[in-house]
């Protein structure tokens, strides 16, 4: 149901943007208040959980697990790297348009934009159509700034594999920066074990999981993960969307 | 597998306070001491009882049951999440969130959700939808006149969707909705300002609901919970023209100072409500003077909304000695 408002509320809006003061006392570029706690689910490798002042609420979670390499049939891409895959999904309580099917799209959309920006190996099956990424900075560090060499294990066999999903559990706008800004802060709480690989001959490799917590690997290229900013135009202005 | 739920209230204060709230009510334990010591309790108010649902109030049989509990193997238990309030025998649950429910004479702000027949449906926050009669309202052009087939006609001129209108409970209907009407000046269509929604309970009966305060700013509590916050208007009741009633025109000259004062005071609602701490123009001014030591950007802050509202609470107790 669109909300209603009246003409005059809807001009002295407007008009407030325009003198720079907002309803709430904010002036254009003020962001609402951001909570971030980190480590929330002990079950994965990192998480993390953002909540934005008038209700949106996302977490996110990063599950480092061990994969095959993915090889771009192409190009032959892919045999040294690491993998990320990303998977959005609303909670249905978060909104009532999102009730029944109705995230499905949404879902979608954010999954693809998710894996484009933080994993330029485009042969993950949750985005077939990211090959428009133009200009994608030079390996090792992609569009995403997380070096995905250093998840390879065995080049060409083993790498790590970290799934990254966020759940959306409450909707209130800005969304998106909700997501990155969850997702950022779920990469540095996460720790990768450390790996030892064995050179057996014959190109055959063994490898070991060291299962010390206390010594673990970052993901590195953390700090040039990318944060998203959204701003809506209002008349002659651009604002950072507000709810109130 | 066993699960319990706890209460918010240490155990052991339970006994104690359900004799206070009878001392509280009922006035005849007036001899009881007060100064007990209640150790481990932060409660502010050791009369106040808080449960949850499905929670045991008393396994005691002498009592009845009111509204917010139900008896289950001769146990009165709580339906709510709400506060336990004794009156002589009968027991009921005050819920701690709840729809508004209006009485006559309660002066409301609404918002037009609905054109029907000869009527406008208003949201209020009750149970229903309040309507607000064709009849019960003042027409443009002469205070008293009979409404014509052509005011039925045009009634989107006078009220559209959306509008917000500050109004006064006039009537029941049979199913409980409210009738409503705006057969003052002082009521009509809002403008000049920004809404605020808070709880219902937060706002309480007093002898006016509009309160012009002193930094120039127009505020109409509702008793609804829904609150108007709007730049001056000089009262001169006499000049007003009928027809300025409906317009959806905003005042020109709200400079933007006006604005930021607007917003500080719509923000110190905000913050007396995110507390819990009833709303009254008393309190606002105090919060208004505790705000001025922040940015009106910072306000929206959790911790700096923390602040005012404790500061104003502090206020209002000095002053009240």
């Amino acid at each position: 149901m669109p909300s209603l408002i009246s003409p005059a509320e809807r001009d002295y809006i407007l008009k407030g943007i325009e003198c720079n003061v907002r309803a709430d006392g904010r002036q254009r570029p003020d962001y609402r208040e951001v909570t971030i706690e980190t480590g929330v689910v002990s079950q994965t490798s990192g998480s993390a959980r953002v909540r934005i002042a008038g209700g949106t609420d996302v977490l996110v979670s990063v599950k480092a697990e061990i994969g095959p390499v993915q090889v771009d049939p192409e190009t032959g891409d892919g045999a040294d790297k690491g993998q990320i895959v990303c998977n959005v999904e609303c909670a249905p309580s978060a909104s009532q348009q999102f009730e029944g099917r109705g995230a499905d799209d949404l879902n979608n959309e954010l999954t693809q934009m998710m894996s484009r920006f933080l994993s330029h190996n485009t042969n993950t099956p949750a985005h077939k159509s990211s090959s428009t990424e133009a200009g994608a900075p030079a390996a090792p560090a992609g569009p995403g700034g997380i070096n995905l060499s250093k998840l390879c294990i065995i080049p060409g066999q083993q790498c790590w594999v970290l799934f990254v999903d966020a759940l959306v559990m409450d909707y209130g706008g800005n969304l998106m920066d909700a997501i990155f800004m969850g997702t950022r802060a779920a990469i540095y709480d996460t720790r990768i074990p450390k790996t030892e690989v064995q050179d057996l001959g014959d190109g055959q490799f063994e490898f070991e999981v060291l299962d010390d917590a206390e010594d673990t690997d970052i993901v590195e290229g953390r700090e040039d993960m990318p944060i998203c900013v959204t701003l809506n135009k209002v008349s002659d202005h651009f604002t950072i969307l507000s709810l109130e | 597998m066993n699960i319990s739920f706890h209460s918010p209230v240490p155990r052991a204060t339970n006994e104690k306070s359900r004799k206070k709230s009878g001392k509280r009510h009922g006035g005849n334990e007036v001899d009881m001491d007060l100064d007990d010591d209640h150790e481990g309790v932060v409660l502010k108010d050791p009369t106040i009882h808080v449960v949850t649902p499905a929670e045991v109030i008393t396994t005691d049989t002498a009592f009845m049951r009111g509204h917010g509990t139900y008896i289950e193997e001769e146990k009165v238990l709580s339906s709510l999440a709400g506060v336990v309030e004794r009156v002589n025998k009968l027991i009921s649950v005050k819920p701690l969130h709840s729809r508004y429910t209006g009485e006559i004479g309660d002066v409301v702000v609404g918002r037009i959700t609905e054109v029907a027949q000869k009527r406008w449906k208003v949201d209020v926050s009750a149970r229903q939808d309040a309507v607000l009669m064709l009849s019960s309202v003042n027409l443009p052009g002469g205070v008293q006149r009979r409404k014509q087939e052509s005011d039925e006609l045009q009634m989107r001129n006078f009220f559209m969707e959306g509008d917000l209108v500050v109004a006064e409970v006039q009537a029941f209907f049979g199913d409980g909705a409210y009738s409503l009407h705006t057969r003052s000046l002082k009521y009509g269509k809002l403008r000049n300002g920004s809404f605020i929604s808070v709880s219902p309970a937060l706002v309480q009966r007093c002898k006016s609901h509009f309160h012009s305060l002193s930094c120039g700013v127009d505020v109409i509590l509702g008793l609804n919970g829904y609150i108007w916050v709007s730049a001056h208007v000089p009262e001169s009741l006499d000049e007003i023209d009928t027809e300025q009633v409906y317009s959806n025109k905003n005042k020109d000259d709200i400079t933007p100072s006006d604005r930021e004062s607007i917003a500080r005071v719509a923000n110190c609602i905000r913050a007396l409500a995110q507390e819990f701490i009833f709303i009254n123009d008393t309190i606002i001014s105090f919060a208004y003077e505790a705000s001025l030591q922040h940015a009106l950007k910072d306000m929206h802050k959790k911790e700096i909304m923390h602040e005012i509202a404790v500061e104003a609470v502090s206020a209002v107790d000095n002053m009240k000695g």
